[in-house]
């Protein structure tokens, strides 16, 4: 057993996430925040910087947007799953009510059929 | 669930479980959009929760009466109601089906317990249900038409 | 864009830390690339929000734990029916070889992703995050002896069904 719980280690061990996990979760912390970034200067006095701003404003709004669209088709894989799952209790439960369905009208028969010879 | 199954899990060699809460209910409804859906989406729109949980054993006798015991000492509550209990000594079938009463004279819940000697089947659909949307829905997606009576009535003793 | 605020990178430094636990948790149990990656990052949002009130490295690895085990249970609780759906090739990154034996492996691996859940996650959270079996209780809040019991007969039928697969050819 020692054999193979040593090559279950070996097997689950942790794999990495894609390169850029990290920044794609601090960018959605920042949007949460609000806060894209703090700035020791104010734009104002360095207008360079503004247009720095704009440009990441810009980049990072694309960022949201494909983030949005990946979104969407992740709710629509989950919305037609939860459909399939939905769909399958449905059936379970009409085969397992069938059961007892079958069994009462099984029951009513035999009890009609005391009833006629008494 | 109303009933804990930890144990049964345990013990089976195979496990389904079907955990829709409300939100996944309506996140489903909004696909359900197929003329033969209809029917279905208007019953899954209302609902609280459908699970079932399915446990397959390998052989007969590993879980016990005690076990299905513990899971209808679970339903003895004033809410619930036994509606049909059907007891098939020959081949060990079994089935009951529970009603929960709700305030508005609706159905609140159903609890259907199906066991047989290798798998014990517990579906809890929570939500309201008309008698109406039971007996509808039959056929297509395997609710059958099944007679509700207007009041709950006793539980029927199956032929021993 | 740059988070300059101590507090921020802090929490990056914790997202470099913990990444490869979070999503390689989610990933076992989703067996979805995009999706455990999706999970991991609402995991680590959590984290922000709640990082005032982690006390130490200790509770914020605990804390992760717990919340990603939680959240992966949920999803494939709500969404997955577990007989159904196959046991779908996850991408797999290339491991320098070892003299291991890939196959063997990625048989392992399949094999870890049919046991039904609850025993899934604690053979997960036992030979992937190597934690003791009392730890692995109180994550999950079960009974020391069911987290055993649990293990013990997870390892059985796994390597029961190991050895029957080494037996089959597979080419």
């Amino acid at each position: 057993m020692k054999d193979f719980e040593q090559e279950l280690k070996r097997a689950l061990r942790r794999w990495d996430p894609p390169d850029s996990f990290r920044e794609r979760v601090l960018a959605r912390v920042a949007a949460e925040q609000q806060q894209p970034w703090r700035r020791a200067v104010s734009l104002r006095q360095r207008p360079m910087l503004r247009w720095v701003a704009v440009a990441a404003i810009v980049v990072f709004g694309a960022g949201k947007l494909s983030y949005r669209a990946h979104e969407h088709r992740l709710e629509e894989a989950s919305g037609r799953a939860a459909k399939q799952q939905v769909m399958l209790a449905l059936r379970i439960t009409g085969n397992k009510l069938r059961v007892a369905q079958k069994r009462v009208k099984s029951v009513e028969g035999e009890d009609r059929k005391v009833g006629k010879t008494l | 669930m109303p009933v804990n199954l930890d144990r049964l899990a345990a013990k089976a060699s195979e496990t389904t479980e079907v955990t829709l809460n409300q939100r996944t209910l309506q996140l489903a409804a909004r696909f359900m959009n197929d003329e033969d859906d209809l029917e279905a989406r208007e019953l899954v729109k209302k609902l609280k929760g459908i699970y079932v949980r399915s446990f397959e054993f390998d052989k007969p006798g590993e879980y016990s009466q005690a076990d299905v015991e513990e899971v209808r000492a679970q339903l003895k509550s004033p809410i619930w109601e036994k509606i049909v209990r059907v007891h098939s000594k020959r081949d060990g079938e079994n089935a009951e089906v529970y009603f929960k009463a709700d305030s508005t004279k609706q159905i609140g819940g159903l609890v259907v317990i199906a066991a047989d000697p290798r798998e014990l089947t517990i579906v809890h659909i929570d939500g309201p249900l008309d008698p109406s949307d039971i007996d509808k829905l039959g056929g297509d997606f395997g609710v059958p038409r099944i007679e509700v009576p207007p009041q709950p009535k006793p539980a029927k003793e199956g032929a021993r | 864009m740059v988070l300059v605020t101590q507090s921020a990178a802090v929490f990056a430094e914790l997202v470099r830390e913990h990444q490869a636990m979070v999503f390689s948790i989610a990933l076992r149990f989703l067996r979805d690339r995009t999706v455990a990656e999706e999970l991991a990052q609402d995991v680590f949002l959590r984290l922000y929000r709640e990082l005032p009130r982690l006390e130490t490295p200790d509770h914020v690895k605990f804390w992760l734990r717990k919340v990603v085990v939680n959240r992966a249970m949920d999803y494939v609780r709500s969404v997955h029916r577990r007989r159904e759906v196959a046991l779908q090739e996850v991408s797999e990154p290339t491991f320098a070889a070892g003299g291991r034996d890939p196959l063997l492996e990625t048989s392992v691996r399949k094999l870890v992703a049919s046991l039904p859940n609850e025993a899934r996650m604690v053979i997960v959270l036992r030979y992937q995050e190597e934690m003791e079996p009392h730890e692995i209780a109180e994550l999950l809040g079960l009974p020391l002896a069911t987290v055993k019991s649990r293990l013990r007969r997870s390892l059985v039928l796994l390597r029961a069904k190991a050895q029957r697969l080494m037996g089959v050819p597979t080419r």
